[in-house]
């Protein structure tokens, strides 16, 4: 038997006969996969940044019972201790890849957001030494120089963006005072982008304070990284705690995964009221066909070909809708955007834009069903007698 | 040599309830093959619910209806929906036209259930348009065409599966004289020349003069016969 | 005639032509619903966070630090500060305050520990759940702490027994008595408060604060108090920074700021989604209706008359819909069902204002929806709309 289906090119031509009703469902359908793969990618922006950061071989070496930077404390004559423990890597100079740095947020605003009594962002502030760039593997400057002198900063790529497109030369202010930025660098789309990287003396001073935060190490053999951190924890001549790098950044990733559940909740209930939409729409395709899907039927087609060329409408709709949905949401790929002080990308996969295909599809398909079965159901003699 | 239709103590009732209403009781009637038959009757008299029987889109209550010899009151769905396809040709009052088809789209539409090349396909359905004289306009979509130029693309559907019986239900109800003429004098050459048997339900006396026989109904019963 | 101009009249006409189909009423009621449960559900959110950050904010608050903010859990700040603090000009009340951080019962569990001096921190401020005896007994006795109910909760701890807070690595720990918990919506739910003094005694740092709190006569007295507190201390050992804990809490509401904006666009995207089903199906319905439309405005309709028909058809839809999905997430939020774990251990609830506000907001949304579909009943001549012509 020949082809039972009717074919596709009824079904296509039919979807765009009903203009309206098709433009109305196909924007609902938009809107929810738009919003979903949005968000979805707003997950994975963050997601990307707490893989991303940290390099596998370096331990964070931090005050013992501090959970993180802020609240850890390490004294001066426990550096030098930290910075030559056996087992450190070294750097071409022979000098230990260990970065000695000071974490503190304050409240960054640009000069003239400060005339204007505006709020700034908390930003992390990191005072650094050289080494910084050698253990925090990926950094480097991208624009300008390093500082030289106090009052001079570096600013990552993403707080520059974040900040409304700050370079070399503007100034910003915190900490009562006022700095020049005198260099960009980026860092691989790791957390430090978001950051305010100082010279360390520096920061000390405007702190008034000689501590540091934390210790940063690389390790020469990787294989015995365990050993090393247990060693360097157990020490009786420091009293620290010792992280690997990306564990202490990974906990960055329960934000993401909030998103993550927030999107396929408002993907869904938004693809409910365009599930709502699409039916009404497909209904009322039906209910001005019933005569001619007698028709076809008087003409010899079964009852599953008269369905399914309703549900392939639908799906139709549904598909459009959908890949109308993912173009719009491919224009925030790359969209900067800060929470609670991480500023990172937003990031759009392929794979989230085949899921929201996917949601775009089931939309159409759940949408359809129901007057599909109607269509199908629908007795010859009464349809032929139909207005 | 039998009839191509054969109908005895045909009875069709619906159910109201616990009550039956009949609408068609033992009915008897013999259509032979190229005869032109039009069923007339007031409205009620169960002219259409006979049209529908023999077009295999109901199913008798009681009683045999053979067509072809094929008693097709005992087929299933699916043997019917076959059969049907096959064997008869429908021509409605609105001419019941795809509309986001084009004439030609139309007419191949019953084709496209045969297990025929699309080359075949084409050729038959310019052959049918060519019967109705409607080659040049097969582009078009019923929208752009005139109400006889529509009705006559459905008769070329009706025509493209060379069916055993062609019906057709009011075929002028909505036509203007002159295009009801038009399409009269059609069905009249594809019946005389043709060969084609037809049975027409109308209540159009002039649609009625151009048939062969004229078979009157009344509150479901065969009252009157007239050549 | 009379039957039409009636207010009951019509609006049993309104709710017949909505229920003309029954089917296409229904769809287009759940989608009102779940876009409108969305929506409120969004607002909710947003409600809790920025009231979070008022709650935390009074408007009378003022905030000292240690100008060089070392660290914000850093005891830096003198404590007899606490005394010229309050004997500035405009200052009702000032307390010290102090933090420690230590584990509970279980491994990796964390216990927050707010030093304060007791009698000024109670008249600084009311805690929440913590009655009149309790304030006392906390008082009254130097290793007295005020738990909040989350931290009882999770430790098995109740009002009553002596706990301890322990230190990690060489911190020591800390033992104190229970005299009082706090209740989970007060600032200091989550937290323990201890006397300031002896938790000097076991972790050292004698005499030290993290931050003084202050309240003011005036909200507009903040500002200028904060300032003329910083310029007293400017050249003391330890120079202060002061500031109103309003702009403090407009800091981290910036950082939030792009989380907030795209909740509230997703919002707003939800009740264009409302538009456009109400809208498409309103038109529906008009559509199926020309001829009746024409018999009415040939009866004497005018157009006017028919426009409200159409657009009263929408806004009823859309409230119905918009009614019980606003019902429903406020439910939802209020029940306390809501909770975002481990991120920032948010316990979500919405507000009557919120429920009103979403509500109400579904009849503008069903009128905006209804408009399109009504102007176009009317566009039609009348000759035309009696023909049936579509």
């Amino acid at each position: 038997m020949a082809q039972a289906t009717l074919p596709f090119a009824y079904a296509w031509r039919n979807v765009l006969a009903r203009k309206l009703s098709t433009a109305v469902t196909l924007l609902c359908v938009a809107v929810s996969v738009m919003v979903y793969v949005v968000m979805i990618s707003t997950a994975d922006g963050i997601e990307r940044v707490a893989v991303s950061s940290g390099h596998p071989h370096n331990l964070v070496v931090l005050s013992t019972g501090a959970n993180s930077a802020e609240s850890s404390r390490l004294a001066p004559p426990s550096i030098p201790v930290i910075r030559h423990f056996p087992g450190i890597a070294r750097g071409n100079n022979g000098e230990p890849l260990a970065s000695v740095e000071l974490l503190s947020a304050q409240e960054v605003r640009r000069v003239d957001a400060v005339e204007n009594d505006e709020a700034g962002r908390f930003t992390p502030i990191r005072g650094v030494t050289p080494s910084a760039f050698q253990v925090h593997s990926g950094s480097h400057l991208v624009a300008g120089r390093l500082p030289r002198e106090p009052g001079e900063i570096l600013i990552g790529r993403l707080l520059a963006r974040e900040l409304g497109g700050v370079g070399v030369g503007d100034s910003l202010s915190f900490a009562e005072r006022v700095h020049r930025v005198v260099g960009v660098f980026e860092a691989r789309g790791q957390i430090f982008e978001s950051e305010v990287w100082v010279e360390l003396a520096s920061l000390q001073a405007m702190l008034d304070q000689r501590d540091v935060s934390q210790v940063v190490i690389r390790v020469a053999d990787p294989s015995r990284l365990p050993e090393w951190k247990e060693a360097l924890s157990e020490s009786r001549r420091v009293q620290v705690d010792v992280r690997l790098e990306p564990d202490y950044y990974a906990d960055m990733g329960r934000g993401s995964r909030a998103f993550s559940y927030l999107g396929n909740l408002v993907g869904f209930l938004l693809g409910l009221g365009a599930i709502a939409a699409g039916m009404n729409s497909t209904y009322a395709a039906l209910s001005g066909r019933v005569r001619e899907m007698g028709t076809l039927r008087a003409l010899g087609f079964g009852r599953s070909s008269v369905g399914l060329t309703l549900l392939a409408e639908s799906c139709l709709i549904g598909g459009l809708g959908g890949l109308l949905g993912i173009l719009l949401a491919l224009f925030f790929d790359g969209f900067a955007m800060s929470l609670m002080g991480l500023a990172f990308e937003l990031r759009v996969r392929p794979a989230s834009l085949g899921e929201g295909l996917v949601l775009a599809l089931a939309i159409g398909l759940v949408g359809g069903l129901l007057p599909a079965r109607s269509a199908a159901r629908l007795e010859i003699v009464e349809a032929l007698r139909h207005a | 040599m039998t009839a191509l239709v054969e109908i005895s103590s045909l009875r069709k009732s619906y159910w109201r309830g616990e009550s039956e209403v009949p609408v068609l009781a033992d009915l008897d009637l013999r259509v032979e093959r190229g005869e032109f038959v039009a069923l007339m009757g007031p409205s009620g008299s169960g002219k259409s619910t006979l049209l529908n029987l023999i077009a295999g889109l109901d199913q008798p209550t009681e009683g045999s209806l053979r067509i072809a010899g094929h008693e097709i009151g005992s087929l299933g769905d699916r043997a019917l929906d076959r059969w049907r396809n096959r064997s008869i040709g429908f021509v409605f009052q609105f001419y019941n036209l795809v509309p986001v088809l084009s004439a030609f789209e139309n007419v191949e539409v019953p084709l496209l259930l045969w297990p025929i090349s699309r080359e075949e396909r084409t050729l038959r359905v310019a052959a049918a348009l060519r019967v109705v004289g409607l080659v040049e306009r097969m582009d078009h979509r019923p929208g752009e065409l005139s109400g006889g130029e529509q009705q006559r693309v459905a008769i070329a559907r009706a025509l493209v599966t060379d069916p055993l019986l062609v019906l057709a239900d009011e075929p002028t109800g909505d036509l203007d004289e002159r295009n009801a003429d038009e399409v009269l004098a059609l069905m009249q050459l594809l019946n005389r020349a043709g060969g084609k048997t037809f049975v027409m339900v109308t209540h159009d006396p002039r649609a009625a003069a151009q048939a062969g026989r004229i078979v009157r109904l009344e509150k479901g019963r065969l009252v009157d016969e007239a050549a | 005639m009379r039957r039409f101009t009636s207010g009951a009249g019509q609006l049993r006409m309104l709710l017949r032509q909505v229920l003309r189909s029954p089917r296409r009423a229904l769809l287009t009621f759940l989608g009102l619903v779940v876009a409108f449960f969305l929506f409120t559900s969004l607002e909710s959110v947003l409600y809790t966070l920025e009231g979070l950050l008022a709650q935390s904010a009074s408007e009378t608050g003022i905030f000292m630090r240690p100008r060089s903010r070392a660290s914000f859990f850093r005891a830096a700040l003198p404590i007899r500060y606490v005394e010229q603090v309050r004997d500035m000009d405009g200052v009702v009340e000032a307390s010290p305050a102090r933090f420690h951080f230590g584990a509970g019962v279980h491994e990796g569990s964390f216990v927050a520990v707010v030093g304060v001096d007791p009698p000024s921190y109670l008249r600084l401020r009311a805690l929440e759940g913590v009655s009149e005896i309790e304030a006392q007994a906390f008082r009254g006795d130097r290793r007295g702490a005020l738990v909040g109910a989350r931290i009882l909760a999770s430790n098995g701890w109740k009002v009553g027994d002596e706990v301890t807070v322990r230190g990690r690595g060489r911190v020591p720990d800390l033992s104190l008595r229970i005299v009082g918990d706090i209740g989970e919506g007060d600032r200091m739910g989550r937290a323990a408060l201890a006397h300031i003094d002896y938790l000097a005694q076991v972790m050292g740092g004698e005499g030290r604060a993290a931050f003084i709190q202050a309240r003011v006569a005036h909200p507009s007295l903040a500002l200028a108090i904060a300032r003329s507190l910083d310029e007293r201390f400017a050249n003391f050992a330890v120079p202060t920074r002061t500031r109103s804990e309003r702009s403090h809490a407009a800091g981290i509401l910036a950082n939030l700021s792009d989380v907030l904006v795209g909740l509230r666009t997703i919002g707003y995207l939800a009740l264009l989604i409302t538009v456009l089903v109400v809208g498409n199906a309103v038109a529906m319905g008009v559509r199926e209706r020309t001829m009746e439309i024409g018999t009415l405005r040939a009866l004497g309709f005018g157009r006017g008359r028919v426009v409200a028909l159409v657009v009263g058809e929408a806004m009823l839809l859309s409230l119905a819909g918009g009614l019980a999905g606003a019902l429903g997430a406020y439910a939802l939020f209020e029940s306390g069902w809501i909770e975002v774990p481990r991120m920032t251990d948010l316990r979500l609830h919405s507000d009557a204002s919120v429920l009103a506000r979403s509500a109400l907001l579904s009849l503008p949304v069903g009128a905006l929806a209804g408009l399109v579909p009504a102007f176009s009943a009317v566009r039609r001549p009348i000759s035309e709309a009696l023909h049936g012509a579509d």
